[in-house]
């Protein structure tokens, strides 16, 4: 079953979900592009482990916030996903991280666009 | 995927104002991007060292440095003629200068003899002579009055945004940001006309108030060819204004209260001068400067000349060049020589053999638990020589993160490393609360009601006239008697830790201790444990945060230092501590005190909750502290010019009250056995560390990710604050003027200053501070410290970017090793031992 499909069957609304997993120094810069794009919100978690192309990254250390993963999560209208991508995908020319983006469904669409 | 709005693909084409939009996205990264060659800076009342290369640190030092010298017009090392004067008073050797060649340009050291008037002649001695006395490039630093206008202009603006008792700013300016406000403002701004013209003041009028329309607006009309390249010349043009901005932004979290300003801002308003002007000033770099290469062929005449080769043919003479012009530059050779022979004598002293104190095996009376700060050294040696005490290091928020609330403070105050977001509160609670709660009442109406009348515009003369009969005669006291001024009775007060009023679990409490505990590898606790907390004496100095302990976020030591103590004393943790394997004895008692490193006193904190058995312990062990301050005041005092250090400590027109962590250079991770009896001349960083307790590194992972982290942040200001004191550094202090809560300003406006005043680092025209790299020194199994730095990107970058040496040894008589880029060690050998033949040169870089 696709997202629409999904939508359609439990009455719920199509958006986009963008995933990005970076440095923690550098969530401010994402921060920064997802909210001036018009996300109304975003998720973020912090000391964020795991293993990758730069080999294996510590979960939180016990005196520095800053130097593991984050992960942040926002759902946006397909409208303004755009946006959205284009800024980190230019945001990742310059840094470590991934991005993915999938499609989503939401029961209360009005939380994810600003009027 | 299709789009139910447009029916479209998300990749597939896009109406033009669809381009617009992702252009927006993409600009917004861009500016995100640039500014990273910024480092953030926090505001003068809560100084936080950092390194002004910081956006450069991904990369290799002598890399960055170029960058950093191409980006900021500035200066990364210390000018030749300063070396060669180290160099004359034998603080650089000759052997250490070979050793650097043969280190910073190994395919030099490979290269075969060359031959002048018949003989051979190494390459290296030729180089040598080269770097003892060659010419020198002239270092032109230019300015551009237009360029300087715009910068006052920036700055006066901002200033005035972030005043929040400005009248000029209503709210709606607020809630439209700082970039709309100057626009709408600004337009009737007289200074604007003459920067930009009328026109060009026009058509800033014109711009939109969303910030990133305005940037792309002044991006388009500039017609810029490399985007990311103009914004990242923006950006560095105000390092000041844009790292404040960025610490708003990255840094300063919800807890921060009043105005902000964003760096695409700061970009912005830069940008949208230069596009009003019509002229690329502020949106392009200055000029590369060329240095070492642009003078080659006067270097090679000198070589020639002092080497006795006038009449080397014209092949000898280009091969010379091409060595010259392919070398690293001199300035870097001479950094790391200096850096080799530090790291020679300190490593020399830590050896064994070289030790003339054998480890004190008698059971300590006390314990003293210092900052990891430079400046504790001098008292922890000075005190283990008095009594029989045992000293430990460990960063001096002493592992609790908390936000501070003083009696009498509506207000709560982060007070651990930056590195870490507190979470929960501690509490100052007198014990005599009607009588705080009165006077807390009388200070808030005299704040509230001063206050008041400074902002009103009309009231500060009718200020002046009325308070004038009691500041002019204060003023005369504190200038004539800055003791007796100074003196302030204390109010006896207890913490409150535990989660009633916002502090922490008992679980929380358990962790915190016995993170302690552990961190540093305390195993018998003595009788009596002094948390030593740090603070420093210094009125009427905007830059006093920096003198505080880098580890509470630049405020006084102490009342973190009465945190653990209430936590380590706390009965319901001793307990827990004690199911979890770790045993306080009940006869031990944990008592928190504050080293004033501006006099070396130190004061015993919450004397009252001292149990009686404990008093004359206390007492002896106070006495102990003033004899080891008093002895470590005189050996500092020697560095010192001018008056006595009490007196620096009360004096308001005092521009040194103190060096600071000026001189540091080494960070030691070890059990104190590592440095015992050695004097690290207050260079050194001390964290205790037991590997024995450690087997599998996490204690001393949590060292080398966050004290190391730190350390290094403040090696590295006081490195740039050194080596270019008018783009890295605050510059001359008399000249500074306070520009709110926020930082200095150099005169009456423009850039804010980043980094340490001149006088941090510097007697007059001689420096005090020698620029290194930081040092660290560990004694720990290598593999399990090569392992600590496999597993964390940011550290292993710092080391094999060589922005940190390493050096580690196994055990106490083990050899030493030293960490080269990539994670291959090699042992030490100092620099007197390498021998100057080509085969054992070769042999070694082979190694």
């Amino acid at each position: 079953m696709d997202t629409d499909t999904i939508a359609d069957e439990f009455g719920l609304t199509p958006m986009v979900k963008i995933e990005v997993v970076i440095d923690g120094a550098d969530e401010a810069a994402v921060r920064d592009v997802f909210l001036g794009g018009g996300a109304t919100g975003y998720t973020a978690l912090t000391g964020v482990s795991g293993f990758g192309h730069h080999g294996h990254h510590q979960g939180r250390l016990l005196f520095n916030d800053r130097a593991s993963l984050s992960m942040l999560i926002t759902v946006v209208p397909r409208a303004r996903a755009a946006d959205l991508i284009a800024g980190i995908r230019k945001l990742l020319d310059h840094r470590h991280g991934v991005l993915f983006v999938s499609e989503t469904a939401v029961s209360r669409p009005e939380y994810f666009a600003a009027p | 995927m299709t789009s139910p709005d447009t029916g479209a693909s998300l990749h597939a084409g896009r109406s033009t104002h669809d381009e617009t939009v992702i252009d927006f996205g993409t600009l917004r990264a861009d500016v995100a991007t640039a500014t990273r060659l910024v480092a953030p800076v926090w505001p003068v009342e809560s100084f936080v060292a950092t390194n002004p290369m910081r956006g450069f640190e991904h990369l290799p030092f002598d890399t960055a440095c170029t960058e950093a010298e191409r980006w900021f017009g500035a200066t990364a090392r210390c000018p030749l003629p300063w070396y060669r004067e180290r160099y004359r008073a034998g603080a650089i050797r000759t052997a250490d200068l070979h050793a650097a060649m043969i280190e910073t340009d190994p395919a030099l050291a490979l290269s075969p003899p060359v031959e002048l008037d018949g003989q051979p002649v190494d390459l290296l001695d030729l180089f040598l002579i080269d770097l003892l006395d060659g010419p020198e490039a002239p270092i032109e630093r230019t300015g551009d009055p237009w360029i300087t206008g715009a910068l006052d202009h920036l700055g006066s603006w901002i200033s005035t945004y972030l005043d929040d008792h400005n009248p000029l700013v209503e709210q709606a300016d607020r809630d439209r940001g700082f970039l709309a406000f100057w626009r709408r403002t600004a337009v009737a701004d007289p200074r604007l006309a003459r920067l930009v013209g009328r026109g060009g003041r026009r058509w800033i009028g014109s711009l939109p108030d969303d910030p990133t329309a305005a940037l792309a607006s002044a991006l388009e009309r500039l017609r810029v060819d490399d985007r990311l390249d103009a914004l990242r010349s923006l950006a560095t043009k105000a390092p000041g204004w844009c790292g404040l901005a960025v610490w708003m932004e990255e840094w300063a979290g919800s807890g921060h209260r009043g105005p902000r300003v964003r760096p695409i801002e700061v970009i912005g308003l830069l940008a949208a001068l230069d596009a009003a002007a019509g002229v690329r000033r502020l949106s392009i770099t200055g000029a590369i400067p060329t240095g070492d290469r642009s003078i080659v062929a006067e270097r090679v005449e000198h070589v020639l000349r002092v080497a006795g080769g006038d009449s080397a043919s014209a092949a000898l003479q280009r091969r010379l060049a091409d060595l010259l012009r392919n070398a690293p530059p001199r300035a870097a050779v001479w950094l790391r020589a200096h850096e080799i022979s530090y790291r020679d004598r300190l490593l020399t002293s830590l050896t064994p053999l070289e030790r003339a104190v054998p480890p004190d095996t008698t059971p300590a009376t006390a314990q003293l638990v210092a900052c990891i700060d430079v400046r504790s050294e001098r008292l922890r040696r000075h005190l283990e020589a008095v009594g029989s005490y045992e000293t430990f290091g460990f960063a001096g928020f002493f592992g609790v993160p908390i936000r501070w609330r003083p009696t009498d403070s509506t207000t709560t105050e982060a007070r651990c490393p930056v590195l870490v977001t507190p979470t929960r509160e501690a509490t100052e609670v007198p014990i005599d609360e009607a009588a705080s709660q009165r006077r807390q009442r009388t200070r808030q109406g005299l704040r509230t009601a001063w206050s008041a009348a400074k902002h009103d515009p009309a009231a500060p003369f009718a200020l002046a006239e009325a308070s004038g009969w009691i500041t002019g005669p204060t003023a005369a006291v504190r200038t004539m008697f800055p003791r007796v001024a100074s003196t302030r009775p204390e109010q006896p007060s207890t913490v409150v830790v535990d989660d009633t009023r916002g502090g922490f679990t008992l679980r929380e409490r358990v962790l915190f201790a016995e993170a302690i505990v552990s961190t540093i590898g305390i195993r018998d606790f003595a009788p009596l444990v002094v948390l030593c907390g740090h603070a420093s004496s210094t009125p009427n100095n905007a830059h006093a945060s920096a003198l505080q302990c880098g580890a509470c976020g630049g405020a006084p030591g102490g009342d973190n230092a009465r945190v653990a103590a209430a936590i380590l004393n706390d009965p319901d943790v001793r307990a827990t501590l004690a199911e979890r394997g770790v045993t306080v004895p009940t006869t031990t008692w944990f008592v928190a005190a504050e080293h004033d490193t501006t006099t070396d006193s130190v004061r015993v904190l919450d004397r009252h909750t001292v149990p009686p058995g404990h008093l004359a312990l206390v007492d002896t062990t106070e006495a102990h502290l003033r004899v080891a301050g008093r002895r470590a005041a005189s050996e500092r005092a020697g560095r010192l010019p001018g008056t006595h250090t009490e007196h620096r400590a009360h004096d308001w027109a005092e521009t040194r009250p103190e060096w600071g962590l000026a001189r540091n250079a080494a960070f030691v991770i070890g059990p104190r056995s590592a440095t015992a009896g050695v004097d690290l001349g207050g260079r050194v960083f001390l964290h205790s560390y037991e590997p024995d307790t450690d087997p599998d590194g996490l204690a001393l992972e949590t060292i080398m990710t966050a004290p190391l982290v730190v350390a290094q942040w403040i090696s590295a200001q006081y490195y740039a604050s050194s080596v270019d004191p008018e783009v890295f550094g605050a510059g001359d202090k008399l000249v500074h003027n306070p520009v709110g809560r926020h930082g200095v300003w150099r005169g009456q406006g423009g850039d804010l200053a980043i980094g340490l005043p001149w006088q941090s680092v510097a007697t007059g025209g001689e420096l005090e501070h020698e620029p290194l790299r930081l040092l660290a020194v560990v004694e720990a199994p290598v593999d399990r410290v090569e392992s600590v730095v496999r597993r964390n990107d940011g550290l292993r970058r710092l080391l094999d970017g060589g922005w940190i040496h390493l050096a580690a040894r196994d055990h106490r008589v083990a050899p030493w090793s030293l960490r080269s880029p990539g994670g291959t060690w090699v042992t030490w050998h100092h620099a007197n031992d390498w021998s100057r033949s080509r085969s054992e040169t070769t042999e070694l870089l082979e190694a």
